[in-house]
Parts: structure tokens; C-alpha cells; sequence
């Protein structure tokens, strides 16, 4: 077991960079976990508002009150430089919008006028004075519908003011996956595993390969009393291990984030261990090339960058477009994505059991042809060598 | 009778239309340090590469130990060190992890392993860089540890491919004096370069090759011996007579005389005492000289004659 523990000693002595991936990519699971609010209640923005009531009538003061219920109440000194400073520089003096109640608001909305009732202060486009526009336009066509309708304004005021403040209770909820036991950060781990698991079995699977296939290393291992059968399992060992113990880590990290799985979250394990093979497939590919550390971290990071981007990990499948979506078929992150929103109810996808164990077919196929190719290449690039153990370009004229 | 460990028999390798060894004879005895010496480009790494069955060859046979050698010959294959021109060791491995991983791949036994190990280490001075890794050592210090992962196992055979290209001095005398002392522990040795007074130093017989083709073979001794030219001699003298030069160029044994710049070059052929016969022609007609020097010949003499251009533009 010597190419073996070889093996493991270099993956451990590279593995620097891998943990550094894996805690990064744990540190914002962990965030994205803690700020997961899948039942926050929708609340009212409140702007900071200062209101000059020029009318003083007993209807301009019921506005004022019904201004600052809703908002919050900033006092500003009446003048020009210091209203616009305090709007200027909003942020720090805490004034979104400051208006008058014009004189005359309550004669002309006796007359049912609307127009011409404040004077606004506010900055120019911004979202706080077309806000505040609309409440008070709701407000006064709202008072003049009541006393068209032959109410008197104080009446009239007292139905406005109950019929605006009426609210209907709003709820952001997790999309219905049709398992509670499915939440939606798990789906969302599992969804940003395309991009770690490439990242991570290209950064960790690649160097080790590459170091091990060195020409003059493999040279003296061919020189050597070991046989090349047992040199290529020791390696493909290790490479099993490797593989598996990144995509352990994971999951032990889901499962300790989430609570264990449960149901559903089993497919998704088995979803991503198959495409744990597939990137470590890919990373075989990719170490055929025997490329320097700087170029392979190119690489890596194109392909698990360019196939998470394409399979819908970073947008959302439904939103890319058809030609996007059928280059991105022939790709088997692709299928990893679209089992895993089946499974997650993300971006409006029905769970179908037939179909999930189809796409995670089409993955395990990919790893199996990636596999071949990886061989292919190999005795290829081998045989073009002169120095081959075991296997010659031509044959020997040996006894 | 010397028991035989290399043999080979009518050894042809072709690349194409290019005839990389052709009809290599090679005998090699146990105990021997033999040298492989030829230019860049003569066929010393590919007669290597298909003495270790890296290669394949298209005509001919190969015997090491006695017996046939194959790729899948690995009982011949454990007795066998190969230490080759490029350092080739792990750069994540320490020094000693790298040497254990390489007589690893020989040596199963954990304790044993062990020891071979520290013998090594020992033998190649890198008792204090152990725990160094391989891009913290100096050129000298990665060429010990190169040989240190090729000689760990203790094989009986042991074959170095240019092992002193770009070392220091220094270095090369280190290496040099370890090939010396494997062979005196009853290691045989085949040792390639085309450094010739490496080669003069250390072996026991030498092989030329230019080609492909073996051109020459014996002690070096014998090689020398080979060529017409066996000692120049170089002799200041101020004023030299005609009649005294022809005097010296009619003694027996002299195959040339040169005068210029007040230096007589005298070239000789064979024979013994030439210099006390040319000396005593200049005294007996008593004409002053200076400096006297004699020039044994090197291999790099015998090389640049079997091979030089009269040669080859007679072949062509």
C-alpha cells in the first residue's frame, strides 16, 4: 500500500486550499441558515416624516395624527437651507419627506377638491415622495368619495382613516415542497453543491493525480518491483477515498445543520453523491493533461463557475433562456439541479419520482463515460510516451 | 569465472528511419563499474531504457542475472537501483518520507524498510535535512537525495544515468566517491555521462558508443592504447636548429614535430622513453630549453579520434 499512503500523504499536504473552500462554504451555509426567515410577516415601510400644518383647522390636525401614526414624526426648523439639508442628507438627520398641509386644505375638501392641498419637500425621484403622495392621495379622494356620498367630514375623515388603516396580513413562506422535512435551506445547500463539489474535487483531486502521474515519478515506479495493476488500483484507491471523505464532509455538515435527514433528503444524498462522481470523473479528465497548479485553478474554477452559471445553480433555471437551457442539457450539472428542485419545489418544480431517478441516471452515466474517456486519454497519452511499464509502443523483440 | 550481469545479444532500437542502437554487444561482469560514454544523442538512455524494459527494441535479446528480461520481470526488477539525470522525487514529501516511499516500492518489510532507510540517509550525508522537503534543498543536496531513493533498497545492480549534470564540484566528487564505495560494498554498476574524466575516474571498463554503435570497449587503459597518438610532449626552447628538429623527428616512435613561438610540440607513437630520447638530442647539441611538459592522452583523445571527422568523412 505504499502508492497508497503515498497518495494520502500528498492529498493531506495539498489540502490547504480545500479547506479553505470547505470552510468559506460552510461559513455562508451557516449565515444564509441563521438569517432563513421562511415566516417573516410583511410589514408597512415608515418613512421619517415632518409635517407644517398651515390650515390648523381640526381636519388638518386629524391628518397630521393619521401622518404620524403611520410614520415617524421628525421635527425640522421651518426655513429653506435647513429643510433641504435635513432631506439632503437623510441618512444622518433622519428626514425622508417634509410637506405642508396647504391653508384652506379643509374648505376645499368640503368643496370634494384634491388638487393643490400640500406642498411636498423631498428629494427629487426618490421612492419616499412618490410613497407619500400616494397615501395622502388615498386619503383625500378617499374623504372626498365619503362626503360625495353625503357624509359630513368629520364622519367622512373618521371612515377614511378606518378604511386606510385596514390591513390584510401578509406572509412569506418557503415555496411548498410538499415536505415539511425538506426546508429550504437544505435545498439551497444542496443546489450550491454543484459549484463546491467541483471547485473542491478539481482543486484536491487534479494536483494529486498530476503529481502522481509525473513522467520522471512514474519512470522510477515502472522501474520498480511493484506491478503497474497494482500501482493504478493503490492510485485509484486513493482517489476513491479522497472523493468520499470531501463528499462526507458535506454531508455531515448538512446533516449536522439541518437536523439529520429525513424523507426526501435522502434522494438529495444520493443526487449528490452521484454527482460527486461526476466532478471527480471531470477532475480525472482534467489531470490527464498534467497541467501546473496555477493553470488547474484556472480550470477548476471556468468549470465549476461556467456549469453552475449554465445549469441553473446561480439563476434560476426558469429564467434562462431555451437556447441557455439545451446547451446546458448536454451537461450533467444540469440534471443534478433539476432533480434537486424537483425534490425542493425550487424555482416551481413538481416532485416526480420517475423523473428524479432519471436525471441522477443521466448523471451516473456521465461518470461512467467520463471514466472511459479518462482511460482512453491515458493510454493514449501514455503509449505516445516511449516510457511505458509493461505496455510498449511497439512490440518488443524480448524473449 | 566473472558471472555475467548484463548481457546484450545483437540489441537494435529503431525510431522511424533512425537507427538508435545498432546491434548493441554489451557484457557486463559482476563487480564491474562500467561506463556508457558517448555524446548526446549516441543511444547511452535508450540502451538504458531497454536494459530496464522501459522500451521496447526491435531486435536482439537481454540477460540480467541470467535471465531473459522483460517488463514483467520484477524479481530481476527488485534487484535493481536506477538513479537517472532528473531528480525525480515527490516536492510534498520530507526527505526521508520521500526515500521510504522509493524503497517502499522494493522493500515490504516495515523494519527492514526502516533501516534501509536510515542507511541511506547516512550514506548520502542528509542526516540533517531528514524533515527538509526536497524545494528547500541545494542542486548537490537534491542529486544525494535522488540517489539516496535509488539505492535505499540495496540493489545488486545499480545504474546511473548522468547523475552529475549541472552539480557542483563538490558535489560531484561526493557522488562520485558513493559510486565507489556501492561497488566496493559488491554492487555492479553501469554508469553513463558524457563527462569522459568522470568516467576515466570511476570505471573499471568502458564502453564508446556514437550512433548507436559500440566503437570501442576495454579498461581504459586499453582504450588509450587504441589510438595512434599515445604522448605529446611540449618543450620550451628558444632557438631551435632545423637539422636538431629533424634529428628529434627521426627518432623511433615520433610520428610529428611542430616548431612555433619558440614551443616544440613532439608527438609520439607507441613505445617507451621518448621524452629522455628527445632531451637527450637537445643537450647532445647543446641547445638551451626550458619548461618540458608530457601529455598522457585522455578518453576525450580516444573519443575525438575513433570519432572525429577523418572517421566520419571516410565512412561517408
Amino acid at each position: 500500500m505504499q502508492v497508497y499512503k503515498a497518495f494520502i500523504r500528498i492529498a493531506m499536504k495539498k489540502s490547504r486550499s480545500i479547506i479553505i473552500y470547505i470552510v468559506v462554504f460552510f461559513a455562508i451555509s451557516v449565515v444564509y441558515a441563521l438569517s432563513d426567515t421562511p415566516d417573516s410577516i410583511f410589514t408597512d415601510t415608515s418613512l421619517k416624516v415632518c409635517v407644517y400644518d398651515d390650515d390648523d383647522t381640526a381636519e388638518s390636525r386629524a391628518l397630521t395624527d393619521f401622518v404620524y401614526s403611520r410614520h415617524i414624526r421628525s421635527d425640522v426648523s421651518r426655513d429653506h437651507d435647513s429643510i433641504t439639508d435635513a432631506l439632503y442628507y437623510g441618512a444622518i438627520s433622519g428626514t425622508d419627506c417634509v410637506f405642508i398641509i396647504n391653508k384652506g386644505y379643509s374648505e376645499a375638501l368640503a368643496a370634494g377638491r384634491t388638487d393643490d392641498l400640500f406642498t411636498f419637500y423631498t428629494m427629487h425621484g426618490s421612492y419616499q415622495e412618490t410613497m407619500m403622495q400616494a397615501q395622502l392621495g388615498e386619503y383625500v379622494r378617499s374623504v372626498a368619495a365619503y362626503t360625495a356620498a353625503g357624509e359630513d367630514l368629520p364622519d367622512a375623515i373618521a371612515h377614511t382613516e378606518k378604511a386606510v388603516t385596514k390591513r390584510t396580513d401578509v406572509r412569506l413562506t418557503a415555496p411548498d415542497t410538499g415536505d415539511p422535512e425538506y426546508p429550504k435551506m437544505f435545498s439551497v445547500y444542496f443546489l450550491f453543491m454543484v459549484y463546491i463539489l467541483l471547485a473542491v474535487m478539481m482543486n484536491s483531486l487534479c494536483p494529486v493525480l498530476t503529481t502522481m502521474n509525473r513522467r520522471d515519478i512514474r519512470f522510477r515506479t515502472n522501474c520498480s518491483s511493484i506491478r503497474p495493476l497494482s500501482g493504478s488500483l493503490q492510485i485509484f484507491a486513493g482517489s476513491v477515498t479522497l472523493v468520499v471523505s470531501i463528499w462526507l464532509v458535506f454531508m455531515v455538515g448538512g446533516a449536522v445543520m439541518n437536523g439529520g435527514f429525513h424523507g426526501k433528503c435522502w434522494i438529495a444524498v444520493l443526487n449528490s453523491f452521484v454527482f460527486a462522481l461526476v466532478a471527480a470523473s471531470i477532475s480525472l479528465v482534467a489531470s490527464c493533461f498534467s497541467l501546473n497548479p496555477n493553470l488547474m485553478n484556472l480550470a477548476a474554477q471556468i468549470i465549476s463557475l461556467g456549469l453552475s452559471f449554465l445549469s441553473g445553480v446561480f439563476v434560476e433555471q426558469s429564467l434562462l433562456g431555451d437556447g441557455v437551457l439545451s446547451v446546458a442539457r448536454l451537461f450533467p450539472a444540469y440534471w443534478y439541479v433539476r432533480a434537486n428542485n424537483m425534490l425542493s419545489g425550487l424555482d416551481g418544480a413538481v416532485y416526480d419520482g420517475a423523473e428524479i431517478a432519471r436525471c441522477i441516471m443521466i448523471e451516473a452515466a456521465y461518470a461512467l463515460a467520463l471514466f472511459v474517456l479518462t482511460l482512453l486519454i491515458r493510454r493514449i497519452r501514455y503509449s505516445e510516451t516511449a516510457l511505458v511499464s509493461g505496455r510498449n509502443s511497439e512490440p518488443a523483440a524480448q524473449n | 569465472m566473472e558471472k555475467t550481469v548484463v548481457k546484450t545479444q545483437n540489441l537494435v532500437k529503431r525510431y522511424g528511419d533512425l537507427i538508435a542502437l545498432d546491434h548493441l554487444e554489451l557484457d557486463i561482469k559482476e563487480g564491474e563499474i562500467f561506463g556508457l560514454l558517448g555524446p548526446n544523442g549516441s543511444g547511452k538512455t535508450t540502451a538504458i531504457n531497454c536494459i530496464l524494459s522501459l522500451l521496447a527494441f526491435n531486435k536482439g535479446t537481454i540477460e540480467i542475472f541470467g535471465k531473459n528480461m522483460t517488463p514483467a520481470s520484477y524479481d530481476i526488477k527488485k534487484e535493481i537501483g536506477v538513479i537517472m539525470q532528473n531528480v525525480a522525487v515527490f516536492e510534498e514529501l520530507t526527505v526521508q518520507e520521500n526515500i521510504d516511499y522509493f524503497c517502499g516500492l522494493y522493500i515490504r518489510d516495515k523494519a527492514q524498510r526502516k533501516q534501509y532507510v536510515e542507511e541511506a540517509i547516512k550514506f548520502v550525508g542528509l542526516e540533517d535535512f531528514r524533515k527538509f522537503y526536497p524545494k528547500k534543498l541545494s542542486g548537490g543536496l537534491l542529486r544525494r537525495l535522488n540517489i539516496a531513493c535509488g539505492i535505499a533498497h540495496k540493489p545488486k545492480l545499480i545504474i546511473l544515468d548522468e547523475p552529475t549534470v549541472a552539480v557542483d564540484p563538490q558535489s560531484r566528487n561526493r557522488i562520485l566517491e558513493g559510486i565507489q564505495e556501492l561497488n566496493r560494498a559488491g554492487a555492479t554498476v553501469i554508469y553513463t555521462s558524457h563527462y569522459m574524466e568522470e568516467v576515466e575516474q570511476i570505471c573499471t571498463r568502458i564502453a564508446i558508443l556514437d550512433k548507436g554503435h559500440k566503437i570501442a570497449e576495454g579498461t581504459k587503459d586499453e582504450l588509450k592504447s587504441m589510438i595512434f597518438n599515445t604522448e605529446t610532449v611540449n618543450i620550451e626552447v628558444l632557438d631551435l636548429p632545423e637539422e636538431v628538429r629533424k634529428e628529434i623527428a627521426a627518432l623511433p616512435h615520433i610520428s610529428g614535430t611542430d616548431y612555433e613561438d619558440g614551443r616544440l610540440t613532439v608527438k609520439c607513437s607507441g613505445g617507451s622513453h621518448n621524452l629522455i630520447r628527445i632531451l637527450d638530442v637537445l643537450r647532445g647539441h647543446d641547445t638551451a630549453f626550458g619548461r618540458v611538459t608530457s601529455e598522457l592522452p585522455t578518453l576525450n583523445d580516444v573519443f575525438l579520434e575513433i570519432t572525429g571527422k577523418a572517421l566520419r568523412d571516410k565512412e561517408e
